[in-house]
């Protein structure tokens, strides 16, 4: 059918030009069948341009493009799906009220009979096929709505091959997928690799590139830097090239930490009516917590901050305090940076200033008035601080890159000038330039005595970060471990240890 | 999904030249009828027919005041109408029953805050859709008003009390004074304080105000309350001029006052809108409608008029 060593794709001198801005400069990929070419870059080095490109939906300036050694042009999406380009996105299109194979042949012809009628028990034998295909087993009969978050992604792309695609892009495939779930999704991508699809695979995380990629391609400001073997790369050489510059250590030197007492001690705190905790947390202390989605690790930080209700008591400075609601917390100087920045972070149609003081508001007025002059001052103090790179305070949030929004948050928590803080994924979504400042400006904060919470589902991010690291699984601390003692494994054992045994 | 972004992106680029436009569209659209109805009308443009104008959208614009807040906010309230006729029928059936006539304005007054409560406890506190609950109180209340009444007009009030519907301040209307000190500190409010800033912020994205420390319920609850208690002020106001309250006072006004905020720019699914265009919005409503009366145009005709305005006003918010 195909033969490995001739590309199926040879994209040449690929230029793209905005008005004003040249988002690709003259770049060459080639892509082989059966390969997994993992696509790195920072936000902004133009990797969505060029997979725009490759899948219709932006036409190239200059370059050319070769299929199977024909020049093809992608006029828009459907001429690319039908040469067999099929990208997934992060986010799927699926519709939750339809079956999963309704939602595969959705708007195929092939499915209805010449009087009009859909074929029910085709679709559903073929969309059955389609996902054997890639090694995975779903009931196709039933909605989408009621299938876990993988079995979504099997359905996309057993759409995007049931258009015969051969050339498969994946962007950020496991950012909407639980911990667990994620080696699941190497297997389909293994298996498509075996059926000779070449994919694409779009992702900022390393560790992943390194299982699952055969090739990385490293695009820097609209140009390509590298492309090598897996095997002949490191992470450290993958992210100077990214960055263009030595990023050094990502991670703080933890040798010369000292902690004095806790400020914090929870006692038998509840996560649920069954489950409860305890833990301590000392001035100026990372404390890392890890585990996977519904292991309690949001709900114990959302129960601190008084999000949801619940009894429990904590002690902070060796008093004991109830917190009913948000507003107890913040008067204990607590703050909390929350997972999702796009919903619960931030009020992106509104300015950095906006968001930035939006806590403490009732501080910065006088009276009723805003104290428009303070407000302005804090603004620049934080936008310094944190570097943010904005061209004006009264920016709309929306406009900034990933890793400036997240700054805008963390500065929004600041501004309450907390003793705790407690930050739940702080770099979901930014690129590798923008962790390594917000890393730098974490440990700046507890170096100066701020004692951070910090949980996470990335693990390089919580072993390099973390002075001690709790481990939470079906809402219970099941382990603890001190600087240099945790390892990917190992965290991984714990927290999904007793969920293997239910399964078995 | 980076294609969303960029369109969101290139919407919100857009988005302070479309806020000067409407005002300044809506500037040129008040002047543009203005100079129409004077060339159709001799009458039009006499100080006793603006100063008529201006108390005729007294009514629209005290309840346009709470509503553009409760619709940036990113709610609704279509129960004004029922809470005006509960507020003017209470106010009416007191001081028939022997209570003093500021007492009597006093408890109307609370009688709509509260109603506006019941909305803001419904809606903030327990999490029901803003339009169903409306929907809801205006059928309930308007039967109230009725009970009360036995649909009979309550009339008879103390010669002090017509001063407020009626009496002259240095030429201008009382009435009209105190829509525009409303207006100016509900202006105030919106733009310099943090009332303001929750306000707007809830109708982007209440999440993130919940997540930041602030309670969301408190503050919903308050834009009903406030939006209840203006009903009652306009109810006020609607009796001491039409020196009755009717059973039917305030019905359908819901529908103008809706109509005023959204030629005012203020968006329909909130986050967006302003004091001053809900104010010009008032206006035009406020100058068609009598500018199109002096020119014999039928009430139906006008109507027809009104609901085309609200559907230029909102096919320009779809963009």
């Amino acid at each position: 059918m195909y033969q490995m060593d001739k590309p199926i794709l040879i994209m040449e001198g690929i230029t793209k030009e905005f008005p004003g801005v040249k988002a690709l400069d003259g770049v060459d990929f080639e892509l082989y069948p059966g390969e997994v070419h993992a696509l790195m870059g920072e936000n902004g080095a133009g990797k969505s341009t060029l997979m725009k490109i490759l899948s219709g939906v932006y036409q190239h300036t200059a370059g050319k493009i070769l299929l199977n050694e024909e020049e093809v042009t992608l006029n828009n999406p459907t001429v690319a799906q039908e040469l067999g380009i099929s990208i997934i996105h992060q986010e799927f299109n699926l519709f939750p009220n339809l079956s999963a194979a309704e939602n595969i042949f959705i708007d195929r012809k092939e499915i209805i009979s010449a009087s009009g009628k859909i074929n029910w028990s085709r679709m559903n034998a073929e969309a059955k096929a389609l996902t054997e295909s890639i090694g995975a087993d779903i009931d196709v009969r039933r909605e989408v709505q009621y299938l876990g978050v993988h079995s979504q992604q099997v359905i996309e792309i057993a759409k995007a091959l049931s258009f015969n695609a051969k050339i498969l892009i994946m962007d950020e495939p496991s950012a909407a997928l639980p911990e667990d779930e994620v080696q699941k999704m190497f297997d389909v991508v293994k298996q498509l690799r075996n059926n000779g699809v070449a994919i694409v695979y779009v992702s900022h995380r390393m560790n992943e590139i390194f299982k699952i990629a055969d090739k990385v391609t490293v695009l820097r400001d609209g140009g390509k830097v590298s492309t090598n073997k897996i095997t002949e790369t490191t992470e450290d050489q993958l992210i100077s090239e990214m960055v263009g510059k030595e990023v050094g250590d990502l991670y703080p030197d933890k040798t010369k930490r000292i902690f004095n007492e806790s400020v914090l001690n929870v006692n038998d705190f509840d996560i649920t009516s069954k489950h409860k905790v305890s833990f301590s947390l000392r001035r100026g202390e990372i404390l890392g917590f890890f585990g996977l989605v519904g292991s309690g690790t949001h709900t114990l930080a959302e129960r601190i901050f008084g999000l949801k209700k619940g009894k429990g008591t904590v002690e902070i400075n060796g008093k004991s305090i109830l917190i009913k609601n948000p507003k107890d917390a913040m008067k204990q100087g607590i703050a909390y940076l929350p997972p999702d920045r796009h919903r619960q972070g931030l009020v992106k149609e509104s300015s950095i200033r906006e968001n930035m003081t939006l806590p403490i508001l009732k501080r910065i007025s006088n009276g009723l008035i805003i104290d428009k002059k303070a407000e302005q001052v804090i603004n620049e103090e934080y936008i310094e601080k944190l570097s943010i790179k904005t061209p004006s305070q009264n920016q709309v949030v929306n406009l900034l890159s990933g890793g400036n929004q997240q700054k805008v948050v963390l500065a929004k928590w600041l501004t309450t000038k907390p003793d705790i803080l407690i930050m739940e994924e702080p770099t979901r979504g930014v690129d590798v330039g923008a962790k390594a400042e917000i890393y730098r400006l974490i440990n700046e904060l507890s170096l100066s005595g701020l004692s951070i919470i910090l949980i996470s589902t990335e693990m390089p991010e919580l072993i390099g970060m973390s002075d001690r690291i709790l481990v939470m699984n079906e809402g219970n601390i099941v382990n603890e471990f001190k600087n240099g003692e945790a390892d990917q494994q190992k965290l991984l054992k714990e927290a999904s240890n007793s969920i293997d045994k239910m399964v078995v | 999904m980076n294609l969303v972004k960029e369109e969101v992106n290139t919407r919100l680029k857009r988005l302070p030249s479309i806020k000067i436009n409407t005002i300044s569209i809506l500037v040129i659209l008040l002047a543009g009828l203005l100079i129409f109805f004077s060339t159709q009308s001799p009458y039009f443009l006499t100080t006793l027919n603006i100063t008529n104008v201006l108390v005729q959208v007294t009514t629209i614009g005290l309840i346009a005041i709470p509503m553009t807040y409760v619709i940036i906010s990113g709610a609704m309230d279509l129960s004004v109408g029922s809470i005006l006729g509960l507020s003017a029928v209470t106010l009416g059936f007191l001081y028939e029953s022997g209570t003093n006539i500021w007492v009597s304005v006093v408890l109307a007054l609370v009688v709509g805050a509260l109603a506006g409560a019941l909305n803001g406890l419904l809606i903030a506190r327990y999490k029901m859709q803003a339009i169903v609950v409306t929907i809801g109180t205006l059928v309930m209340l308007r039967g109230l008003v009725y009970i009360i009444t036995k649909g009979k007009p309550i009339s008879g009030y103390p010669d002090s009390f017509y001063f407020l519907g009626q009496g002259k301040v240095l030429g201008i209307p009382f009435s009209v004074i105190v829509m525009m000190a409303l207006f100016s500190i509900a202006y105030i409010l919106i733009k310099k304080t943090r009332i303001g800033r929750y306000t707007y912020a809830l109708g982007n994205n209440e999440e993130a105000v919940r997540y930041s420390g602030i309670n969301v319920v408190k503050v919903r609850f308050l834009t009903f309350v406030m939006s209840g208690l203006f009903a009652g002020i306009a109810a006020i106001f609607y009796v001491s001029r039409y020196a009755s309250a009717q059973a039917s006072a305030g019905d359908g006004i819901e529908l103008d006052v809706i109509t005023a905020v959204l030629i005012g720019g203020t968006h329909i699914f909130g986050g967006r809108g302003s004091l001053v265009g809900t104010f010009l919005g008032v206006l035009i409503i406020g100058t068609l409608r009598n500018g199109l009366n002096l020119m014999g145009v039928s009430v139906l005709f006008q109507t027809v008029i009104l609901g085309v305005l609200i559907l230029v006003a909102v096919s320009r918010q779809n963009k």
